[in-house]
């Protein structure tokens, strides 16, 4: 499941935000200040009035966020049923190089530009338990995974793009999964920032086969057997909205539309192959 | 000291959560006891999802009448509970002259269980309204319709909870033994998990275990082992069909044997399936915690074409996938005639608060309501 993004907010008109796409919008530029030694990746990653060291006098190279909030999502991926649960986070970046995050995983900035910044990372995959929901009963589980990976970030002024390749190499699905996603943001106020996207994802065979095949063994009236394959696994659009009530605290909303596609959506597994997500966290930078 | 309910339902199919929720509506306190981790996991989720009209059981048989009477319960709650069902129709054909003189006594038996609506169409009127059908007559069945099992079963489940049934998920009834007389009812022993063992009576225990039903009786101590019937696994394969489905209503082949035959039903996705085949599992069954093999051999495939092609001669070569199969508890062994459902309350083995159901496979979905109700009468006499 796509997590909410707390700190992928633009902050850098200085980079030049498209205008002409602003004004379309509505959009009113940021005012914001930022210490022209940080790379575009670092800023773009923090509000404009975020806490950044060189602005608290912060001389330590760790920058936190932590956060709590809920989602309401479905309970699996195709589910139809929607519940509600706590969402945790916390990202810790060392010295703009290594960063340990609920949402991006374990990884080090190995390449890192002024726009750019790409490098190894562990991930996890939570997997899916029959336990979930009623409707997996009698379907194997797919036990938490670690996953090993290349991902890569990238702007041109008020554009990001990402992307990733993930595999699994331990317990979970076994599978690879490769993801990419455009974004475009800016700000609405002094306080108000807003970003909006669009990310695919590709599965491979393996993948496909844990979470969207149904052997004969384990299929019913209601779930007949299914071989999936590889293909893309769901395309979505967000849009985050993060109102700052400080330089540290902050809230942050997402509303996300996914639509599951080719063989995940054929899967009888997936009760429904569009459905949104929604979050909202509180959370503090320091 | 043994922790004691009103009223023990093991089994959370779809016939134990019914008696479950209309016991708990009649403000008994209900534990329903079930092996698996969720309700409904075998016979009640691997069937045809099919609401029979009741037209080829014996006239007076239980599956008669308790079809008949179940179909028009279920329809009705259904519809105030929101559960998802289609009154689709269905076709029974006919595809030579001796399955057309046969359709009349299909109409007749049909008549003599109080389904009345049936008519009968030609050939010619059948394929013009199914194109993709060739029949040489047809019957035409208003009240057959389609259900999505699950959530039935999921309204039963709420219902029985919300007034106070608890079900015991993972817990297995190892065995049973009727207390005496001055204490009453019986006790049955439980295994959890974890393997834990407990015991639990009830002055009222309802054996709805559909599939272990039997093995589980043979385990109560007081209860007359003659009254429990022999029981046979009859494993029935369904191939779904690729692609857009050619029908707007169920068809139906004239029954034979003991079987509906190889039947096309809709499910309320609107896929299009065949089946069940009729695949014995040797001997009678005893034990009470064997595994049950639901792999469809792909290699089956072959006797369906066979069998659709006289009722849709366009079926296209590779165009049946495995799909699902189940497992039916027949208390007929294989070339036997079909069976009643058989219901032994008191008067039949002598054990009071002591009901066993046996038997139950199809029209056991349709006729859920109407046994819970018979459950409950049966109970208060």
């Amino acid at each position: 499941m796509g997590g909410i993004w707390i700190c992928n907010i633009f902050c850098c008109p200085r980079r030049g935000v498209m205008p002409a796409l602003l004004l379309a919008l509505g959009l009113p530029m940021a005012q914001a200040e930022a210490g022209s030694r940080y790379n575009d990746w670092e800023l773009w990653t923090a509000s404009a009035n975020a806490v950044l060291p060189a602005r608290q006098g912060i001389a330590g190279p760790f920058r936190v966020n932590v956060a709590a909030g809920a989602v309401a999502a479905p309970e699996f991926l195709g589910s139809d049923s929607i519940s509600a649960r706590a969402l945790p986070l916390l990202d810790v970046n060392y010295a703009g190089t290594l960063f340990l995050s609920t949402q991006q995983g374990i990884g080090w900035n190995m390449w890192r530009k002024r726009t750019f910044r790409a490098g190894p990372r562990i991930t996890f995959d939570f997997g899916r338990l029959a336990a979930d929901s009623p409707s997996l009963t009698g379907l194997p589980d797919i036990e938490f995974g670690t996953e090993l990976g290349l991902f890569f970030e990238s702007f041109m002024a008020s554009w990001r793009f990402k992307g990733d390749i993930r595999k699994e190499v331990s317990g979970g699905h076994g599978g690879l999964l490769v993801n990419g996603e455009a974004s475009w943001g800016s700000r609405w106020s002094k306080n108000a920032s807003f970003i909006m996207g669009m990310r695919a994802s590709y599965m491979d065979d393996t993948y496909a086969e844990s979470y969207f095949t149904v052997a004969a063994a384990n299929a019913r009236a209601s779930r007949p057997a299914y071989t999936a394959g590889g293909g893309f696994r769901d395309m979505n659009a967000y849009v985050q909205l993060v109102y700052d009530f400080t330089q540290a605290f902050y809230v942050a909303t997402e509303l996300r539309g996914t639509a599951l596609m080719e063989q995940a959506a054929d899967s009888p597994i997936a009760e429904s192959d569009a459905f949104f997500t929604g979050s909202v966290m509180l959370g503090v930078r320091f | 000291m043994i922790d004691r309910v009103d009223s023990i339902v093991v089994g959370a199919g779809v016939v134990g959560l019914a008696i479950a929720r209309q016991l708990a509506l009649s403000g008994d306190e209900v534990v329903v006891l079930e092996a698996a981790d969720a309700i409904g996991t075998e016979t009640s989720s691997r069937n045809s999802e099919v609401i029979h009209a009741g037209i080829y059981y014996a006239k007076d048989s239980l599956k008669a009448r308790f079809c008949v009477a179940g179909k028009a319960m279920l329809y009705e709650y259904c519809a105030s509970h929101g559960v998802a069902h289609r009154n689709s129709g269905k076709l029974i054909v006919a595809t030579s002259r001796d399955e057309q003189e046969i359709l009349a006594g299909i109409k007749a038996r049909a008549a003599a269980n109080g389904v009345d609506d049936l008519y009968e169409i030609s050939a010619s009127e059948a394929m013009e309204q199914e194109p993709a059908l060739f029949c040489t007559g047809a019957l035409v069945s208003p009240s057959t319709g389609i259900i999505d099992s699950h959530a039935l079963m999921l309204a039963y489940q709420g219902e029985a909870e919300d007034h106070g049934a608890v079900i015991a998920f993972r817990s297995r009834a190892l065995s049973g033994q009727v207390l005496s007389p001055r204490i009453g009812g019986i006790s049955l022993r439980i295994r959890d998990e974890d393997g834990g063992e407990m015991e639990l009576a009830s002055r009222r225990v309802i054996n709805a275990a559909g599939l272990y039903a039997q093995p589980l009786a043979r385990t109560i101590e007081g209860l007359d082992p003659d009254t429990v019937p022999p029981l046979y696994y009859c494993k029935g394969n369904y191939f779904s069909l690729a692609g857009r489905q050619p029908f707007s209503r169920l068809i139906y082949p004239v029954p034979a044997s003991a079987s509906l035959g190889v039947h096309l039903t809709i499910d309320m996705g609107g896929q299009a399936r065949f089946g069940p085949d009729q695949q014995w599992l040797e001997g009678a069954v005893e034990g009470l915690c064997g595994t049950i093999d639901y792999r469809v051999e792909p290699s089956r495939a072959e006797v369906f074409y066979d069998a659709v092609r006289r009722y849709y001669p366009g079926l296209p070569d590779d165009s049946l996938q495995p799909a699902y199969s189940g497992m039916r508890p027949k208390l007929q062994g294989p070339g036997g005639g079909a069976e009643d459902f058989l219901i032994q309350g008191p008067d039949s083995h002598g054990v009071a608060g002591l009901i066993n159901l046996y038997g139950i496979e199809s029209p056991g979905l349709t006729a859920s309501l109407a046994i819970a109700e018979n459950v409950a009468a049966l109970l208060s006499d």
